[in-house]
């Protein structure tokens, strides 16, 4: 038997995995009680009709400097992002996220399958030393696959199942980070934080273009446009943007969803916000980043995954 | 052959917190498909149901056997056919044949002998055609009732047996013709075997209105044609009702099929029909948050014991405290929530009418002019002007009229359910 996660060996009757942490009791309906198998495809339970509680917020600790907090956020009814932590070897740690995209079939599927399966494939790669840019690569191409693999029960008119992603491998004092979308990675320190991602939006795009100022596009109505992401109808577009970012100093790598950006979108907020949190454990600061955007309000799904280094 | 149907629902899924109520349009369409031959095994028995009561003489009879010979004529060669005519007792002048030229040219012979005498027993008319029926189990069975008065008093409690022993084996038109006969009667037969109920004022007309009754039982291929409806442990229904192309209560039609599920006789489809139904289902609330399937809606039917899912389609229900989410009412519900409150508006207009309640009267049809005019039925907007002059369409401001002819009174009663439906272009 196996985690359907990680894939680490278990025993039968674990009830958690000992390497990820995933709970291996399958739940049925937590509304009812009824088994497992009352749930149907898509999380409604056969017998009341409720979709399997919503998870409101999912937090990750791998250990005192590794985090990670998703939070429902608001306004959206239920969570669409997702995220995933790792720790491989003791010394190459691996943070994703993914925002699933509103307008597509199935987005918090969509989310949590890319991390799930780009978390996966990434810890493989890395444990047969791959290098990190294409560690990345393959990652991400894993996740594309299992997206066209989603079942798609809707019309044709929809979009296939689609997400941002942004991935980071952190190897001694190199960051690689990947990424489609606008999902971010930010460097986090004293006196040298910046935006290690270019976001793949209209308005950077008109920005970047000179067409327009940052004002002018944040007013037009494509605003929120991205113009890449990870899905089905987008897979002759799939080559992430890669980065390699060599780590200066003790510092924080902070990888987002737009859910928290949105609300600080210049680097030095973000320290601001870190430093005042006044914490040094990295859940602490996730949580707090969590706060500031509901605080400021948290209209969008939240993600923050960070490692202090 | 199943891939022909499709389903779509149309609703407001999101409900503020503690709201149980979940309504929910379903516009089920078939689609031609040339391709797709009639099913062979599916052979079509079509019944003749013909009053020749005393009260049917003269001009009635004679155009009844005019329109029954044409209908015969028109049969297709491959179809099937039988006549019952009825009186205090019934005869099966033609029984169950297929519609070959010579059996054609003995049941005209057959027609021609026809003559009205005697009262109105209508549950023997109903037996003998049910025993045709049951000759061809398979086929796609379809009736037309045709007559002119009431049925016998002394008649009522072997009338609801019998319609209890017809139902789901035969469905069945009613016509009346003239103004003798009674709405609530033929409606309750038309309902009990999920068909229609309608006037024929003059005689003459009885031949158009046959011959449109035979063409849409021809294009009937699919019989035994189910609403299916999933809906979650501790919810109810409230009701299901078909709504285009007229408004038809299924609800107290529903046949239990296993916990959770119920089952509501839909009768048979034919090529390019177009059904809408409305839900309404009582739900456990949720939390806000919380998303539930209220109710899974398909169509199913059975074919020599055989049963097959056509569509489906989901009912689904979000709890949300987004005000501008919850607040909004789907068009679609609003639409037909006021074409069933157009109908009932003409009901109870018409029953205060005949009770002399002008003022009750004028009020229930006073609005019923302005739902009519508002959601553009302008069928029922024309028979209403038949019963009511009217001062202002969008105000409903009307003034009964002093004399109303007997057949627009009945014939606004018998189609006050025919609705409208929303303008594809208005989405
Ligand atoms: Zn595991
Ligand atoms: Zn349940």
């Amino acid at each position: 038997m196996e985690c359907p996660n990680c894939r680490t060996a278990v025993l039968v009757n674990d009830q958690f995995c000992e390497e990820c942490g995933t709970s291996l009791t399958a739940v049925g309906c937590e509304k009812c009680g009824a088994q497992p198998e009352a749930i149907d495809n898509e999380g409604f339970c056969s017998v009341c009709g409720f979709r399997k509680e919503v998870l409101e917020r999912l937090e990750i600790t791998i250990d005192s400097r590794l985090a990670g907090v998703s939070d429902r956020g608001l306004r959206h009814h239920r969570n669409e992002d997702y995220l995933a932590l790792q720790t491989v070897n003791n010394n190459t740690h691996i943070l994703i996220v993914c925002d699933g995209v509103s307008s597509s079939s199935n987005p918090h599927i969509a989310a949590q399958t890319a991390t799930e399966s780009a978390s996966t494939a990434l810890i493989a790669a890395i444990k047969q030393k791959e290098n990190p840019e294409s560690a990345i690569k393959s990652a991400v191409a894993a996740a594309l696959s299992s997206l066209c693999n989603i079942p798609c029960t809707k019309s044709i008119n929809d979009e296939p199942p689609s997400t941002t992603i942004v991935a980071a491998v952190v190897q001694q004092n190199t960051a690689t980070i990947g990424w489609l979308g606008d999902s971010r990675a930010y460097w986090i320190s004293d006196n040298n934080s910046r935006q290690l991602t270019k976001d793949d939006s209209w308005l950077s795009e008109v920005v970047a273009a000179g067409e327009m100022t940052q004002v002018q596009a944040k007013q037009s109505p494509q605003a929120n446009a991205i113009t890449r992401w990870l899905g089905a109808d987008a897979i002759d577009d799939a080559i992430p943007s890669i980065i390699n970012f060599t780590i200066p100093s003790s510092g924080y790598l902070l990888l987002c969803s737009d859910g928290l950006w949105n609300y600080a979108p210049q680097p030095q907020q973000l320290a601001n916000l870190i430093q005042q949190t006044s914490h040094t454990n990295a859940i602490t600061i996730c949580r707090s980043l969590i706060e500031f955007a509901r605080h400021s309000g948290g209209h969008d799904n939240i993600t923050v995954a960070l490692l202090s280094l | 052959m199943p891939n022909q149907f499709k389903a779509e629902v149309f609703q407001n899924q999101f409900l503020p917190q503690g709201a149980r109520e979940v309504h929910a349009i379903m516009t089920v369409t078939v689609q031609a498909d040339d391709s797709l031959a009639t099913t062979p095994n599916n052979s079509r028995l079509f019944g003749i149901i013909c009053d020749t009561s005393g009260s049917m003489g003269g001009k009635k009879i004679h155009a009844a056997r005019d329109a029954m010979v044409k209908v015969v004529n028109l049969l297709p060669e491959d179809a099937y056919f039988f006549i019952v005519t009825g009186a205090s007792k019934a005869s099966v002048i033609c029984p169950v044949s297929k519609a070959t030229f010579e059996k054609k040219t003995w049941a005209i012979a057959a027609i021609k002998e026809i003559y009205a005498s005697g009262g109105t027993l209508m549950s023997t008319w109903l037996n003998e055609a049910l025993e045709q029926f049951k000759k061809m189990p398979n086929a796609v069975r379809q009736a037309l009732l045709l007559t002119d008065g009431q049925n016998d008093d002394s008649d009522e409690s072997k009338l609801n047996k019998i319609l209890s022993s017809c139902e789901g084996v035969f469905q069945c038109d009613c016509r009346g013709v003239g103004t003798d006969w009674r709405v609530a009667q033929l409606q309750k037969i038309a309902n009990k075997l999920l068909g229609t109920t309608d006037i024929i004022p003059n005689a003459e007309m009885i031949e158009v209105d046959f011959r449109a009754i035979l063409e849409k039982a021809m294009s009937k291929d699919v019989s035994d044609v189910a609403m299916r409806l999933w809906t979650p442990q501790g919810a109810k229904i409230l009701f299901c009702k078909q709504v285009s192309p007229d408004i038809v209560d299924l609800t107290h039609r529903a046949k239990i099929v296993k916990t959770q599920v119920v089952d509501y006789p839909t009768g048979a489809w034919g090529k390019q029909e177009s059904r809408d139904y409305h839900f309404c289902i009582e739900v456990n609330p949720g939390n806000v948050g919380d998303e539930m399937l209220a109710g899974r809606a398909s169509l199913v039917y059975t074919n020599n014991g055989v049963e097959t899912k056509i569509v489906e389609a989901r009912i689904l229900a979000t709890w949300t405290d987004d005000d501008a989410k919850s607040t909004k009412i789907d068009r679609r519900v609003a639409h037909y929530t006021g074409q069933a409150e157009l109908a009932q508006s003409i009901q109870e207009g018409l029953e205060a009418r005949a009770k002399g309640n002008i003022e009750i009267a004028t009020a229930k049809l006073g609005k019923a002019v302005k739902l009519a005019h508002e959601s553009g039925n302008e069928a029922t907007a024309k028979l209403l002007k038949t019963v009511v002059d009217i001062e202002d369409a969008p105000t409903g401001t009307v003034r009964l009229k002093k004399a109303v002819a007997k057949e627009d009174e009945m014939a606004l009663e018998t189609r006050s359910t025919k609705t409208t439906r929303i303008q594809k272009s208005q989405s």
